[in-house]
Order: C-alpha cells, then structure tokens, then sequence
C-alpha cells in the first residue's frame, strides 16, 4: 500500500475513534439509521450465500489442484 | 452448573472420533516429507493455493469466533457482527505483503527474522516481547474457550475439556510439524464451513429473517442502528487490531514462507474473504437468540446455547464439531508457529548458531511439547470474559503495524524509529485500554505508532540495502 493510503487509514480511524467516543458520551443526541426489514435479509442471506460461495470455491480450487498433484 | 445440551456419552464419542483423526492424519502427513528441520516448520515451502487459503481460514476461525463473533452480535447488533468481520482486512491487506516479504526473504524461516535482519537486536527484543505477550494471551485465550464450550456443551468439566482439546493439538503437531497442521486444516475449514452453513440454514428456517427484523425492532432497535457509535469504534479497533496481530504473528508468516510464490497473495485474499463470512453468520445467531428473548447463563456461549435450544442434541452435535475443530485448528497454528520462532530466533539464532538441522527439529519439536505444557498452566484458573483478554493484546500488537510494513517497503525506516513507534504505540494503546475503553486500544496504539514511525523514517532516515535481507537470511 502507498504511503498516503498508510497514513489516511491511520488519520479516519483515528478521527472516527475519537468522535464515536464523543457521540457515545452524548447519547440523546446520537443520529440513527436503522436496516429495513429488506437490509436485514440481505444481511443474513448474503452472509450465507457467501459462506456457501466460499465452500464452493476452496473445494473447486482442491480438486483442481489434486488432479494436477499440485497441493503440496 | 446448567444441564449439558449433548449427553456426555455423544461427545465423548466424537472427542475420541475427531482426536484420532487429526492424530493418525497428522502423523500420516508429518511422514511424507523429507523430514529435516525446514520440512518439520514449513512442509517444503511448497504449499498450493486449495491448503494454503484453507490453512489461513482455519487459523483465523478461533475459538473467539464461535464465541465472541455471536457475542458481538448479541451485545452491539449489525455493528457487532461486521466489526468482527473486520478482522478478514488483517489478511487482505497482509496480501501485498506476503508478497513482498516471498520476494525479498525467499529462504527466511520466521518473522523475528525479518525483525532482526531489518531493525537489529534492540528492536527484535522489544518485538518478541509483544509476540510473547500476544501468543500467551491468543493460547489462553483458546484454552479457556475450549474448557467453557466443552463444559457447557457437554458437562465435561472445565479443566478436562481443555486438556483433551490442547493434547490432541499438541500430539499431532509435535509428530507432523507443518505439513500436519496445514493437511488437518484443509478438513477442519471445510468441517467448519459446511456445519455453520447447516445451522444457521436451519436456524433461519426455523425463525425467517422477517420475524427476526420485526422482534428487534420492537425489543432493541439500536442493535439495528448502522450509526451505532460504540460500534462504529469497535469495528475499527477490529480492523486495526487483526491487522496488527496479521502483520506481526509467525502464525501468518509461516504461511507466507511455507506457501508457493505465485499462490501467496491470491490466499490471502481468498482466506480473507472466505472468512469474513464465518463471522457474519454465527453473529447473525447471536442476533436471532436476542431477537427470540433467549435467556444465556453467560454472554460468550450464545451461540452453542442457541443452537442448542433450536436444533435439540444434533444441534449441539453439531456445534461440538465446530467448536471442536476451531479450537484445534487454532491451537496446532498457534503451536507450530511459536515453536518455529522460538528454534529458529532463540534456540539457533540467540543460543546455538552452530546447531546442526536435526537439533533444530528436535528444539522445534521440544518447543511443541513445552508451549502446550505452558498453555495448560497458565489457563488452569477459569477467567470469565475472553473479550478482555483480547483487547489488553489488541494495544500491543497494532503498535507493530507501521514498523513491519514500512520496513518492507521504505529503504529509510529506521531502526530507533521502529523501537519508538512500537513502545509507544503500547504505552498509548494500554493508557487506551485503561483510561477510556478497552476497545480503543489498538486504534490509538496503531495512530501513536503510525506517527511516531513516519516522523521517525522522515527526519532521521536510514540506509538499508534490500539484500541485506536475502544475504544473511
């Protein structure tokens, strides 16, 4: 990674740690966006599918390399 | 004490079933090498891409994330889940360099190596004492998982459960070095991944994710809020922490050496991303407990109670398994590669330059033997909250961050400007950990260090050859 992307990793992580802990100390005024019934499908189905996915792809890329010998 | 969800007789059978499996394939797999010092750590260096992303997911999948991914969920909601899911970028952003560290230290064995190679003596030190800290605090942590889900799942009791889990762990390591590890990996994922598919498949059949949404909505509607602060906090303390327990464990280094070249970076992505998704999913079954008023002993085992409670004795079969082979997955990882950088940075490099390729093994095996020996001492007295235990690491280990990926890459990092960002980046981390949150530890270790080593490599740059790397190691 570049430098530059080093160092604003650091600086919005360093900014949203200290603001959360300010928004959390103040918490009346804490703004809200909650997930719809729609978002929290999407959630817990897309974790699934990509658990699924995942499975899918580690087997393929087994057999691909066990039929060249090539695990190992 | 509440009642076991799986009569003891059933886990005891799987206990004896999995035990010999991972110890017969282990020493099956130990055999196949050529069976000197470099086979025994790092299975020939010439791992593919299928066990090499497996073995990464499998190391990454602990015990914590069966516990604490869904206690997460079930404390701080959507925020909970995906700051645990965070923790996959520690080894997405590894990729690149995996890469490079291949390139540059082709033959090197640990990452003390390239500690030392690059910073010198003093900054090794102060390296391994985090890596010591780190490591002890990552095995306990296991070890106790191991004897509180054992006992809750099974009756078996606490100590008895993380004996069992830590000798296998021990037996098959210390016999089938790395290529052990790596092979009974491979199984352990697949095992972990097909079976949560299976649970929370059947868990979401049972409660739609509708209804789910609905009870949240009416019973705790800020676990549904994206704007959560405390979980906005922890998901980049997440990040940061697994980035700094990624780029600085011999865990994640071993895999880089053992590993082909051209397959490195492709598994540390696949891993990174695979394993996002194990998170998500046991977390939304902390969720679902919480949407369905479930009422838990204690925070950290909502996941096998819930499983429990909703899919009765094969239910809690199946989370044995999981458990089972999360924790011995991680502790073989945990097991080999401390070893390696105990043999390879004290034994031979510290106390025995001269030591010939089979005492080298022999001190690896002997370092096997005495880490699980440790292990079992030191999580003999039963700590309640392994959430704890993780963040005081959290502020050490991302205070490594920016002195191991800069000295990859900057010819001008310097050796007092690594010293300096790591200690403190920890002294900030732990103030962190104490005075404000413990979940702010490794944000605030990772910004003092990125500091303290940018400025350092900026004003007072060094000299470094890359070759330095490759001659010596």
């Amino acid at each position: 990674m570049k430098r530059r992307s080093w160092l604003s990793l650091s600086g919005v992580s360093s900014c949203l740690a200290i603001a959360a802990h300010a928004a959390e100390q103040d918490a009346p005024s804490t703004p809200s966006l909650e997930v719809g019934a729609e978002g929290f499908r999407w959630i817990v189905y897309g974790g699934l599918f990509g658990l699924l996915l995942a499975t899918v792809v580690l087997l393929a890329i087994w057999f691909r390399e066990w039929q060249k010998g090539k695990l190992w | 004490m509440a009642e076991p969800f799986l009569a003891p007789g059933i886990a005891w059978m799987l206990v004896v079933v999995f035990s010999v499996l991972w110890i017969a394939l282990g020493i099956w797999w130990g055999r196949q090498g050529k069976g000197d010092a470099d086979d025994f750590m790092l299975a020939g260096r010439n791992i593919g891409l299928a066990l090499s992303t497996a073995t990464l997911m499998a190391s990454w999948v602990t015990g914590n994330t069966t516990l604490l991914a869904p206690e997460f969920g079930y404390r701080n909601g959507l925020w909970g889940m995906f700051s645990y899911a965070l923790a996959g970028l520690g080894l997405i952003l590894f990729a690149p360099l995996a890469l490079r560290i291949k390139d540059l230290m082709p033959s090197a064995r640990t990452s003390g190596d390239f500690i030392r190679l690059r910073y010198g003596r003093a900054a090794w030190w102060v390296f391994m004492v985090i890596t010591a800290i780190y490591t002890l605090g990552f095995l306990i942590t296991q070890a106790m998982g191991a004897g509180i889900l054992l006992e809750a799942l099974s009756g078996f009791d606490y100590r008895l459960g993380m004996v069992v889990v830590i000798g296998v762990s021990t037996i098959y390591t210390l016999f089938g070095g790395m290529r052990a590890v790596v092979g009974t990996d491979f199984i352990q994922s697949l095992l972990i991944m097909v079976l949560l598919l299976v649970v929370a498949a059947l868990a979401y059949m049972r409660f739609p994710s509708s209804e789910v949404h609905q009870a949240l909505i009416a019973s705790h509607p800020q676990r549904l809020n994206l704007l959560l602060p405390a979980g906005l906090l922890i998901a980049w303390n997440s990040a940061l922490f697994s980035m700094g327990e990624v780029f600085h464990s011999n865990i994640w280094w071993s895999r880089v050496f053992a590993s082909r070249r051209n397959v490195v970076f492709r598994s540390f992505v696949l891993g990174g991303l695979g394993w996002m998704t194990i998170p998500i999913v046991t977390g939304s079954i902390g969720l679902l407990a919480l949407a369905s008023k479930l009422e838990v002993p204690q925070v950290n085992m909502v996941f096998p109670v819930m499983t429990a409670q909703l899919l009765g004795a094969g239910g809690a079969a199946l989370v044995f398994i999981v458990v089972f082979a999360s924790l011995t997955s991680t502790l073989d990882s945990l097991l080999a590669s401390t070893a390696d950088l105990l043999a390879e940075d004290v034994f031979l490099k510290l106390f025995k330059p001269e030591a010939s390729d089979r005492e080298l093994k022999l001190a690896t095996q002997w370092m096997v033997v005495l880490l699980g020996g440790l292990t079992l001492l030191l999580s003999w007295p039963r700590l309640d909250s392994l959430a704890s235990v993780l963040f005081f690491t959290g502020a050490l280990v991302a205070s490594t961050v920016w002195p191991v990926a800069c000295g990859l890459y900057w010819p001008t990092a310097s050796r007092s400007g690594a010293i300096a960002a790591m200690l403190a980046g920890t002294a900030c981390g732990l103030a962190a950990y104490w005075l404000i949150a413990p979940y702010c530890a490794a944000v605030l270790s990772a910004a003092v260090s990125a500091v303290v080593m940018i400025v350092a490599s900026r004003f007072w740059p060094a000299e470094f050859r890359w070759s330095q790397l490759q001659e010596e190691a």
